[in-house]
């Protein structure tokens, strides 16, 4: 081994990091080489004066800078923990959207419950009820018939927009097909009472008349006494059948329809019996009904309402339509003018009763009257 | 100088940092400052050493005991913590390194400020009351020179230098730490004693 070999090593030999042979060698070396022995000498002088470098002492701050750091970044990992779980889209999706199926359920579930309550201020009177009174053969004989207002056309028009008087006859269809348009006010025979045509203008949307319109078959067209909003159609009488109108604001539901159906069956006997009617109707169809506004000042408005219902009909009134507003009741009935001052001397037992006033002839024909039912005032 | 605690050892198992650092992992902020308080010396020495600079030593050891923080969910328990936290030492040492010499291309050589009048390391000053003043002096001008010295290693053998004589680290902790060979680690370190030895030959003459 060189020197220069032997000076590579001096540095593994002050360590004790030489494998036992080499150290053995280096030794003997040394032992007979004062240049390297100096060497080594000079290397562990060296060595010492670095080992020996004192130790700097950290200033009292550094921990307390660090930590002040650490807590700043370990405040937002326990943050991050909470935000992780709320905002990967992940979960972030799932979440919004089962919120907005459970906001959905639950305004569908508010507006099924509260749909009864609206319901009992909207259409108090099942229409179905009225009808099967009014279907039932002789009902009220010797009561004077209601003049009919074949009024149709005019509503028909004002709310369809344009209705010509020569639409399809409904007798042309077959009677298997449901009769998917109203019957035509030129075809009607005007033995069912259309509403006022005030009252067509504003009341029910041509959407949710079109939602009662039958569906199979035509109805019949109920007649006379106290049959409501059952305009019959001509065809009716080559047929046996027409459409039923039901212009009311009674809610589609199934409950409603079964109950149409049958009123529809009760309705076909009356409607043979008052078919003779029907040209009389017709001719004074096109003639401006009368009204006659009544107010009536209870302290109950809802059950005077029901009494006003049922005396409009004992007075074989038709067409009873109720309507709910702002805490007060309009009843409007189409009655035939000669029940007039008995209708208005029965409703003076009901409250305080005013004329709130009147247009047209309302001594004959058939009149429209309108009760205004108000809560009284103290 | 070295220090027992670090001659290598079976590594997962004696790591007395162990428990302290399972806490940090569960988001226990006082056992890092244990673990903090434990290491911050020998890390501070390692890159006073290194750098030669006091106060860019104190910010060495800030920036690494802040990363380690950072990184501590993924340290896996080959080694002991002291050795990871070495390394972390090392690698930010190093970036310092890299942006002094930077520094320095563009700059005037500027006064070291860890230095008084006497070229003494101003944190350097808690000494044995039994040192004459005399004695301290010339201690202190020694150290001087040293420091001087191991300033002018390249970065490499500076590293090996630093870890061996001044931390006491083994040949074989040294080359897991760098992620050399044990023989690198002993011819680097041979470079780096001999170096130390011209230079040191130089600046103390025939004091040596």
């Amino acid at each position: 081994m060189t020197c220069r070999e032997i000076e590579e090593r001096l540095s593994a030999l002050l360590d004790d990091a030489l494998p036992a042979e080499e150290r053995r060698k280096v030794e003997e070396h040394l032992a007979s080489c004062p240049s390297c022995a100096r060497a080594l000498a000079d290397l562990r002088k060296t060595v010492g004066l670095v080992r020996e470098l004192g130790e700097v002492e950290p200033p009292p701050w550094l921990r307390q800078k660090i930590m002040t750091r650490v807590r700043e970044e370990a405040a937002p990992r326990k943050k991050g923990i909470l935000r992780a779980l709320f905002f990967p889209l992940y979960i972030k999706v799932p979440v919004q959207a089962f919120a907005m199926v459970l906001i959905a359920v639950l305004a569908f579930q508010i507006y099924r419950t509260s749909e009864p309550e609206r319901q009992a201020l909207d259409l108090p009177l099942p229409p179905a009820r009225v009808e099967q009174k009014a279907a039932a053969p002789g009902a009220a004989p010797g009561i004077p018939e209601p003049a009919p207002a074949p009024d149709l056309r005019k509503e028909e028009r004002t709310m369809r927009g344009a209705a010509p008087s020569t639409a399809e006859p409904a007798s042309v269809r077959p009677q298997t097909e449901p009769p998917r348009s109203r019957p035509q006010a030129t075809e009607g025979k005007g033995l069912g009472f259309a509403p006022p045509p005030d009252r067509a203008k504003s009341a029910v949307p041509p959407e949710a008349e079109r939602r009662l319109e039958p569906e199979t078959g035509g109805a019949p067209a109920p007649v006379g006494r106290s049959a409501v909003r059952a305009p019959a159609a001509e065809s009716s009488r080559d047929t046996g059948f027409a459409p039923m109108r039901e212009a009311g604001k009674a809610r589609s539901g199934a409950a409603y329809e079964s109950k149409r159906k049958d009123q529809s069956e009760s309705a076909v006997m009356a409607a043979k019996e008052d078919r003779t009617d029907a040209a009389t109707m017709r001719k004074q169809a096109l003639a401006p009904k009368p009204s006659w506004d009544l107010s009536l000042r209870v302290q109950d408005v809802l059950s005077a309402a029901s009494a006003v219902e049922r005396e409009l009909r004992a007075l074989s009134a038709g067409n009873i339509r109720r309507r709910a507003r702002q805490g007060a009741v309009t009843i409007t009935a189409d009655l035939p003018a000669a029940a007039l001052p008995g209708l208005s001397e029965r409703l003076r037992a009901l409250g305080e009763l005013q004329t709130a006033g009147s247009s047209g002839d309302t001594r004959t024909g058939t009149v429209t009257v309108r009760v205004r039912i108000v809560e009284e005032e103290y | 100088m070295a220090d027992p605690a670090d001659v290598p050892a079976n590594r997962p198992v004696d790591d007395p940092d162990a428990e302290a650092v399972a806490r940090c992992l569960a988001g226990r902020t006082d056992a890092f400052e244990a673990l903090v308080e434990r290491h911050q010396k020998r890390m501070l020495n390692l890159a006073y050493r290194m750098l030669g600079d006091y106060d860019e030593a104190c910010d060495v050891v800030q920036e690494s005991f802040l990363s380690a923080w950072r990184g501590l969910p993924k340290f896996r328990r080959e080694a002991r913590f002291s050795t990871w936290l070495h390394e972390i030492v090392l690698n930010v040492t190093r970036n310092r390194l890299k942006q002094v010499q930077a520094r320095s291309r563009h700059e005037a050589p500027a006064a070291d400020n860890t230095r008084g009048e006497d070229g003494e390391c101003l944190p350097c000053r808690a000494v044995s009351p039994l040192e004459l003043p005399s004695e301290r002096l010339e201690r202190k001008e020694r150290e001087a020179k040293v420091q001087e010295c191991i300033g002018t290693l390249e970065g490499e053998y500076r590293e090996v230098l630093v870890l061996r004589d001044i931390q006491g680290f083994s040949y074989e902790e040294i080359g897991d730490m760098l992620k050399v060979p044990g023989g690198t680690v002993r011819s680097r370190l041979f470079r780096a004693r001999s170096a130390m030895k011209d230079c040191l030959s130089r600046l103390l003459g025939k004091e040596r």
